[in-house]
């Protein structure tokens, strides 16, 4: 059907299309002002030789790059970034498909797009300082389509990748596009927040990996992103409860019991208190409390009362308490078929990849900001 | 119909199924499967064996029949990587153990992915079971460590003898709990865990399949790939089938814990594969 929609849309493109630089900018605009799934569903058939082509082909005309289409041959700044965006849709889209090679050749030419039209838009402005005297000498102000305006917000386009590539189960993609925007906004809550996401679903994969160097020094950058936003924003209780799981699998069982404490007390996020219960039993369990590790998933059923993980910790504290007797009960309700399983699946499920609804809020505003709604 | 044929056959006076035993307080159980060059050793009594609990010799009492009644709890990988034909593979196989199954015994059916769901209670209705494989949907992550706990706490140790096999073609991603804590629960168990994996060249390795096998005296079946797992489905039906069931009721050794055992062949040759031991609670 999307696909219907495309060619009927785009008929001048419905053929193989050449590594065309016209052709290229018209699938940009179309992404920016008709259709962002016909344009994507149309880029996504160029090979990357065509893609090199054609972006190769827009970098040789840096100087028509205008604010505003006027004379023939000006190139529309707006619709650059328009062609960033829509390789970084694309990308995802391949993400989402489980093709990360052809991901890649997409998300790079977005990021890659976006770097080449930051500088362009910079040089432009140097350009147009140095010349304002002579201009002023003349009495003609500078062409304001000259000036070229970047929209795209650095850190939310990267904080945007970043988390959907995390979502999307791609934490060797995630990572470098966090790391990133760690560059360009060291001081941001939210990008501390999203790095160490990152980072920590990296440690989580090389660890299943057995590759326990590259692991560590993952869960290294984690932890201190973690301790970043804490710093940057205390109330941030996702990254307190991250951190607080973190310091629990490197058994250090008494830094992470009062962070996880604190986010049972003072969250207000249902998902978040759940967790945090969750992995409070395991400490217990871990100090050899199985008494307190059985009020713990308790106390986690009582907040998601669908978990089959806390029943499964439940079950085993029991055991471990009272006998393996203790835990047969448990184990009948964590499998009941009738278990209410309604509403969101359980939030340990997903916990690897990131809190929910951390990319869409970026994504929404670089979109948005860009685009227009 | 087959399953009234079942029902009517078990309540026929005279009909005799297979064996099961009676759950008695204070006897162990210990399942054990002796092999020459790799073929299992049948005909062999209690006197051929030696058993120690702590190393104290045991008295056992005799072997009423080799071939005792086994209930199944098949467990089945359901995650994304078990699709298309290894799934079609993977029924199949399955279902040629349930084949294998006799009359009266039981098999209940578990499938995990993130999630362990019980798709079939135990039931002595084979069909029934049959039928639950085909709502085995492979997608997302593996809970192998939650799904083998499960199975293992499935039902009370009654006085039917119980296999948990365990298949999967991957590394345990998104378990609850550990896969320490899963085999040290299994340690405490009468039930045999017997795995069956397929693994490419390049695929991880996990220990876990192993050690909760070793840790109930069960074993790992690696298949070369998916066409060969039917085959090793069969293999584990070969290895219940040729166990003795040795039982002994402790004598000296009542202390609470793990209790370690070693059992060996008094005569003649042979490869001796049991639980390296048993939990004893306090109140036993």
């Amino acid at each position: 059907m999307t696909l219907l929609l495309a060619l009927a849309v785009l008929p001048a493109l419905a053929s193989e299309p050449p590594g065309d630089l016209q052709l290229y900018l018209a699938t940009a605009d179309h992404y920016a002002t008709v259709s962002r799934v016909a344009a994507v569903q149309e880029i996504r058939r160029w090979s990357p030789l065509q893609l090199v082509q054609a972006t190769a082909a827009l970098r040789r005309q840096e100087k028509k790059l205008r604010a505003r289409v006027q004379d023939p041959g000006d190139i529309d700044f707006h619709t650059i970034e328009a062609a960033v965006l829509m390789h970084a849709e694309a990308g995802l889209l391949y993400l989402q498909q489980q093709s990360p090679q052809a991901a890649k050749v997409h998300i790079d030419t977005a990021v890659a797009l976006r770097l080449w039209s930051v500088r362009a838009a910079a040089e432009r402005r140097n350009w147009i300082e140095m010349r304002r005297h002579a201009f002023e000498k003349i009495g003609r102000p500078p062409d304001p389509r000259l000036e070229l305006k970047v929209t795209i917000d650095g850190t939310d386009f990267y904080v945007a990748l970043s988390a959907a590539a995390l979502a999307l189960g791609y934490p060797h993609v995630a990572l470098p596009l966090a790391e990133q925007a760690a560059k360009d906004a060291p001081f941001n809550p939210e990008v501390s927040l999203v790095l160490g996401c990152a980072a920590s679903a990296q440690d989580w994969v090389k660890s299943l990996e057995h590759q326990d160097d590259v692991a560590a020094q993952a869960r290294a950058t984690a932890e201190n992103a973690w301790r970043e936003t804490l710093t940057l924003a205390p109330g941030t209780h996702e990254a307190r409860l991250r951190l607080g799981k973190l310091l629990l699998d490197e058994q250090r069982t008494g830094e992470a019991e009062p962070l996880l404490a604190e986010v049972d007390v003072a969250t207000t996020d249902q998902r978040q208190r759940y967790l945090a219960r969750l992995f409070l039993g395991r400490a217990a369990d871990r100090r050899g409390q199985p008494g307190e590790a059985v009020r713990s998933y308790n106390r986690a059923l009582e907040a998601w009362p669908q978990s089959q993980a806390a029943r499964l910790g439940l079950a085993h504290a029991l055991e471990k308490a009272f006998g393996a007797g203790a835990s047969r009960p448990v184990i009948g309700e964590a499998l009941d078929p009738s278990r209410p399983r309604d509403g969101p699946s359980d939030p340990w499920f997903v916990y690897h990849i990131g809190p929910p609804g951390l990319a869409r809020a970026a994504f929404d505003r670089v979109w948005n900001g860009t685009l227009g709604k | 119909m087959k399953a009234l044929l079942a029902a009517a056959l078990l309540i026929t006076p005279g009909f005799q199924g297979p064996p099961v035993f009676r759950a008695e307080a204070g006897v162990v159980r210990v399942e054990v499967l002796v092999t020459r060059g790799g073929t299992p050793v049948r005909g062999l009594t209690a006197d051929d064996f030696e058993l120690r609990d702590e190393g104290l010799l045991q008295e056992l009492e005799p072997i009423v029949e080799e071939q005792a009644a086994v209930d199944a709890v098949l467990v089945l990988d359901a995650s994304g990587s078990v699709g298309g034909p290894k799934l079609h593979a993977l029924t199949t196989a399955a279902e040629a153990f349930l084949d294998g199954l006799r009359s009266g015994e039981q098999a209940a059916l578990l499938a995990f992915n993130q999630e362990v769901q019980l798709l079939q209670p135990f039931t002595a209705e084979l069909p029934a079971v049959r039928r639950a494989l085909d709502r085995v949907s492979p997608r997302g992550n593996t809970a192998l460590d939650d799904a083998v706990y499960a199975a293992l706490r499935l039902r009370e140790p009654g006085d039917r003898r119980t296999a948990v096999v365990v298949f999967s073609d991957g590394i345990d991603t998104l378990s609850w709990l550990s896969a320490a804590d899963v085999v040290e629960a299994a340690g405490r168990t009468n039930t045999t865990v017997y795995g069956v994996t397929v693994r490419g060249k390049g695929d991880l390795k996990e220990p876990f399949l192993g050690d909760v096998a070793r840790k109930t005296g069960g074993r790992l079946f690696e298949a070369s790939s998916e066409r060969d797992l039917r085959a090793r489905f069969l293999d584990v039906l070969e290895d219940i089938r040729s166990r003795y069931v040795l039982r002994f009721v402790p004598d000296g050794t009542a202390r609470p814990g793990w209790h370690a055992l070693d059992v060996r062949l008094r005569k003649g040759k042979g490869d001796v594969l049991a639980r390296p031991g048993y939990w004893r609670t306090a109140t036993e």
